[in-house]
């Protein structure tokens, strides 16, 4: 029953997914620590910062989900999931797209989900470094990585082990 | 994608050996609070190509405060978003 939880969960993320993971995370974030109270916001993050730490894309945040709760099964279900049916979305929509590249509706459609996904991809950060108490060393390491990211023309991975660092420096003890 | 999970499991599976440890703890849950100033980043850089657009600017602002800040969801939001959107933009609005 768990499993299909999850199926069921993920795979109607995977359907609204537009702009891909960072545009979906809040709703992630809402089911899976709100909704179903499957991880606290504090194991959520932690589970967020892993699926980052780790090469591949960010979408393997549910695979740490499924797998905290219900072990190896509910990684494996819970990430064809969130994969399969965007998948089989995407390929019928591309199919469809291109058969309407004309069409003004098409336009109107590109134009119109470009604000949506900046506005989603925002949320998903606000959500994952809100927890239920604001905590403002959370808010300080976000800044700073946001603004280091627009700025510094350097390799992400940099901008993260050095977000480790000052986390080890101001949330330990 | 079996390679990554392979990883994503593994890097899983050594944190919970070590997730009691407080600095443990603090180092990865900084990687977490730059992951999200990074997704924060993102969408200031994607951003930066609709900022003389108040229509879009007002689509940003709506999903920002209605998903990110009052938590309602995004089944909700998207479609009514989605459907603003399009009226905006057939009205060259964005």
């Amino acid at each position: 029953m768990i499993l299909a939880d999850i199926a069921v969960t993920f795979g109607v993320l995977s359907l609204i997914a537009f702009g891909g993971m960072p545009a979906v995370m809040p709703e992630m974030q809402r089911l899976v620590v709100d909704v179903k109270g499957w991880t606290t916001h504090a194991e959520f993050i932690q589970l967020f910062a892993i699926a980052q730490a780790a090469p591949g894309p960010n979408v393997l945040i549910v695979s740490l989900v499924g797998w905290r709760v219900a072990g190896l099964a509910g990684a494996i279900v819970a990430l064809l999931a969130v994969c399969a049916p965007a998948a089989v979305l995407s390929w019928w929509i591309a199919g469809l797209w291109e058969r309407f590249k004309e069409s003004p509706w098409r336009i109107a459609i590109q134009r119109a989900i470009a604000p949506l996904v900046v506005g989603l991809t925002l949320s998903g950060g606000y959500v994952i470094c809100t927890p239920e108490t604001p905590d403002w060393r959370l808010w300080t390491i976000a800044a700073a990585s946001a603004t280091a990211f627009l700025t510094l023309k350097i390799n992400p991975l940099w901008i993260l082990a050095a977000g480790g660092t000052i986390g080890g420096l101001l949330l330990a003890g | 994608m079996a390679l990554p999970f392979v990883w994503v499991m593994a890097l899983g599976a050594l944190y919970l050996e070590w997730s009691t440890h407080p600095l443990v703890r603090a180092v990865v849950t900084g990687v977490g609070a730059t992951g999200a100033g990074l997704f924060m980043g993102t969408a200031l850089k994607l951003g930066r190509a609709l900022i003389k657009r108040p229509a879009a600017l007002v689509l940003v602002a709506a999903c920002f405060l209605s998903v990110g800040v009052g938590r309602v969801s995004m089944l909700i939001v998207l479609p009514l978003a989605a459907a603003l959107g399009i009226v905006f933009a057939r009205r060259g609005w964005l």
